[in-house]
């Protein structure tokens, strides 16, 4: 106790500084979870939460029990593992190159330029991918013909085109915000490391090979952990609106979010949205702890926790 | 240390106790039911009104903000004195919005339920609703005597009354809307009735005439269609009776009967020749006729071309495919209900009360304020139409006669054909064939797991397929194995046996 009040002491601007974030998480992430309840409840609105009868497991029953649990699951996993493997490289990458720009002014606005796809809500992004797919007036179709004489394409019921479409849609939009995570680290990363390497005659690709990277790998190690943790989650308006809810793309667009929408929006089953939440939420941590764990292993000053 | 734990258990145990808040009133409100004394109501009160009960009123269709206050002003003024009662009204709720003030419990003292995918069933199916059946006895005499009472075994459930049908269509005449522009232009005569094959020598006409027109286009945004099929979709159309018109009480899979799949190819093959717009299942637009699409899937009504025209700017022609039928959905559809957290039901059964019988407050609720929204045609007041220099498709307060209690006793629009059209209505409402399942409401809890399976495979195929966006050679197979794979066989037994039952406690 004494000891605890010492550090208090000493590090007070600190836990000042921490106070918000506890604050938001506190209101964001824990007031909630009284909810969890729910999901262990055939919850009826009348009865209120603690009024509803509980049900057990039942709730989580249509998670496993359909063929479309597979399709989702594997989208869900499949999507997201493309998206951290491919988002951290590009990102990794277009950091370094951004680097190497030595004209500030060019530096900013390639930042720029990169970052506000990631400031765009997806319900434009949807109608721009619109603008580019619909059939009738949309770019592709109408340069496509003309250019190459390529019969018209109806994207929005042809599935196969899709999962490229959402990858490219998903690494266009995330990739300013990952790059400036690695930017910042390599904006931080010690001079005269550099310079020493320059002094021992590495060229550039051999300076980024074994400067920048090794001193990016806690970032990339801590970033593709927490990307982990949401491996179950996915972006509802990626995969919902920018589809513009399709019929016929659903094999390939189905996550366990839209199929929570899609079939919650006509039943109103509350205690089933809130099973799959749980669900998502309880894989997740299982997986960050999984991974933490292996990393932890191999290289114990990167882990997490 | 110990002192913070303490920090911690005090607000975890203030926010459970605001979680358990929030829809704290239940035990009141259903006492008060059997009680009926006014009393235990008017004590909590908002304070704002003072000696008036304030209600809760949530309408249907767009409006602005200041014109629903300005509206309901002017409705407080009859109501005060009348029934003691004060009101706040909102429009333009959607769905998502509907569904999320109903789970959580805000006190909405009257609502319609259009907006609820599903409507009707999915009210009652979830228990939003209040019993009405003592309140419309104490305080609902007037809107009784209104009331089609075959139309108000609609809105039962288990024997308990949860809704009290509009003064609407409750009939369903499916067919198409045409522009009228195009049909005279190019010398189309259009039938009263006619069939799929007349529709399409007209399409093929209007394609060949102004190939840069959409000959077909959806009912609204991403591919709505009022469908021509005569089915009776026994509340989620997950198990059907195929011909409402016929005796039939069999429930089968529509994927499965011939009627659909015969429309599929149908469409299908309109796409093929171009006849269909190429987004229709994607399309964002509502009111696709008013640029350049023809004819549109639509049911008439006596009165639907100004209806049409209310909503597109196009005047059209109608041609209709079958008859007027009835099922429990048309009745019901786009009725009100007291939800379960209403604060003053009994105030609610009053003011609904009088939104039937009441012409003025109906007026007032329907069509808005006189000089501002609308004015008489002439001295006879029998027509209305809108005030010079506003324009009708972008009023602040929108007509939308049918979603509320009862459009009957306010005046009608110009452009009707006649200041008759409610009788017209009623007779039309009275010809329609009814279902022999009419009044049956589906119980889906048992089954919940295979309804929620299903209705995603319905949201893979049924769009797309009846928009003839897919080859239904290849793909009505897979349809109707995926629905076998997610349990629709459970679902319609389990339907089956409460029809049976339903039909066997109606003889």
């Amino acid at each position: 106790m004494k000891k605890f009040k010492k550090t208090v002491k000493h590090f007070w601007p600190m836990y000042l500084m921490f106070l918000p974030g506890v604050v938001y998480l506190f209101i964001n992430s824990y007031i909630p979870m009284f909810g969890i309840q729910i999901a262990f409840r055939k919850y009826n609105a009348r009865d209120g939460v603690y009024g509803s009868p509980w049900c057990g497991l039942k709730n989580f029953e249509f998670l496993t029990k359909t063929k479309d649990a597979w399709i989702m699951i594997r989208n869900t996993v499949l999507y997201n593992l493309v998206f951290i493997v491919l988002g951290t490289v590009l990102a990794v990458a277009t950091a370094i190159i951004l680097n190497e720009i030595r004209s500030k002014m060019a530096k900013q606005a390639y930042q720029t330029i990169i970052l506000i796809p990631f400031l765009i809500s997806m319900v434009i992004v949807s109608y721009l991918a619109y603008a580019f797919l619909s059939t009738s007036d949309g770019f592709i179709n109408n340069t496509l013909v003309k250019l190459f004489g390529i019969e018209k394409i109806d994207w929005y019921n042809t599935p196969k085109y899709w999962p490229f479409i959402l990858v490219i849609i998903n690494v266009w939009k995330g990739l300013g915000y990952n790059m400036i995570l690695y930017y910042a680290t390599i904006c931080g990363i010690d001079s005269t490391l550099y310079e020493a390497a320059v002094v021992d005659g590495a060229t550039r690709w051999q300076k980024v090979v074994h400067v920048t990277l090794p001193s990016l790998r806690p970032t990339i190690i801590i970033l593709t952990l927490m990307a982990l943790g949401g491996i179950f989650r996915s972006d509802f308006g990626l995969f919902y609106q920018v589809p513009m809810n399709s019929g016929p793309l659903i094999n390939v667009t189905q996550t366990i979010d839209t199929y929570v929408y899609r079939g919650l929006i006509q039943n109103n089953n509350v205690g089933m949205s809130s099973a799959a939440g749980l669900y998502q939420s309880v894989v997740g941590f299982v997986l960050v702890s999984v991974a933490n764990g292996i990393v932890r292993k191999i290289d114990n000053e990167s882990s997490l926790f | 240390m110990k002192k913070a734990k303490k920090v911690v258990a005090l607000l975890l145990a203030a926010t459970m106790a605001f979680g358990l808040a929030a829809c704290g009133k239940d035990a009141g409100g259903a006492g008060s039911t059997d009680g009926g004394s006014g009393t235990s109501t008017s004590k909590d009160t908002s304070a704002k009104s003072g000696e008036y009960v304030k209600l809760l009123v949530w309408g249907n269709g767009s409006a602005d903000t200041e014109d629903c206050n300005e509206v309901a002003e002017a409705i407080n003024k009859i109501t005060r004195e009348k029934i003691g009662v004060e009101i706040e009204l909102v429009r333009g709720q959607d769905a998502e919005q509907i569904n999320l003030a109903l789970t959580s419990g805000e006190p909405i003292d009257l609502m319609c339920y259009n907006n609820i995918s599903g409507q009707f069933n999915t009210v009652v199916n979830n228990n939003w609703a209040y019993p009405l059946d003592d309140l419309l006895e104490k305080y609902g005499q007037g809107a009784k005597d209104v009331i089609n009472p075959y139309d108000l075994e609609a809105c039962k459930y288990n024997g308990v009354l949860y809704a009290l049908p509009n003064q609407k269509d409750t009939s369903r005449a499916a067919g198409f809307a045409m522009r009228k522009d195009i049909c005279d232009e190019l010398g189309i005569t259009v039938p009263e009735y006619g069939t799929y094959d007349e529709m399409h020598d007209i399409l093929v006409k209007v394609h060949n005439a102004h190939p840069e027109m959409y000959p077909l286009v959806p009912t609204w945004a991403q591919g709505g269609m009022q469908t021509t099929l005569p089915a009776d979709p026994l509340g989620d159309s997950l198990g059907i009776l195929e011909d409402a018109r016929e005796s039939s009480t069999t429930v089968v899979n529509q994927a499965e009967t011939k009627s659909f799949q015969d429309f599929c190819k149908m469409m299908w093959q309109w796409n093929q020749e171009g006849l269909i717009m190429p987004d229709a299942t994607t399309t964002t637009e509502n009111a696709l006729l008013t640029n350049n699409g023809f004819a549109m899937f639509e049911n008439w009504k006596p009165g639907k071309e100004l209806e049409v025209y209310k909503g597109n700017g196009r005047e059209v022609y109608f041609m209709k495919i079958h008859g007027p039928i009835k099922h429990t959905a048309i009745p019901n559809g786009n009725s009100w209900m007291i939800p379960y957290c209403a604060k003053h039901p009994e105030e609610a059964m009053k003011l609904w009360n009088l939104m039937y019988t009441d012409p003025e407050i109906s007026n007032l609720f329907i069509n808005g304020i006189e000089g501002k929204h609308w004015v008489y045609t002439d001295d006879t007041h029998k027509m209305i139409t809108t005030p010079e220099g506003v324009d009708p498709n972008a009023s602040g307060y929108s007509s939308m006669d049918w979603a509320w209690p009862n459009q009957q006793i306010t005046p009608v629009w110009q452009g009707a054909e006649d200041p008759d059209l409610w009788t017209k209505l009623n007779e039309f409402n009275n010809s329609g064939v009814a279902s022999p399942a009419m009044g049956f409401i589906w119980d889906s809890s048992s089954v919940m797991n295979e309804v929620t399976a299903c209705n995603n495979v319905v949201s893979a195929y049924r769009t797309a397929l009846m928009w003839g966006s897919i080859d239904p050679d290849v793909n009505i197979p897979k349809f109707i194995e995926e629905l076998k794979a997610a349990g629709i066989d459970d679902i319609i037994a389990e339907k089956q046996k409460q029809l049976d039952e339903f039909l066997k406690n109606k003889k």
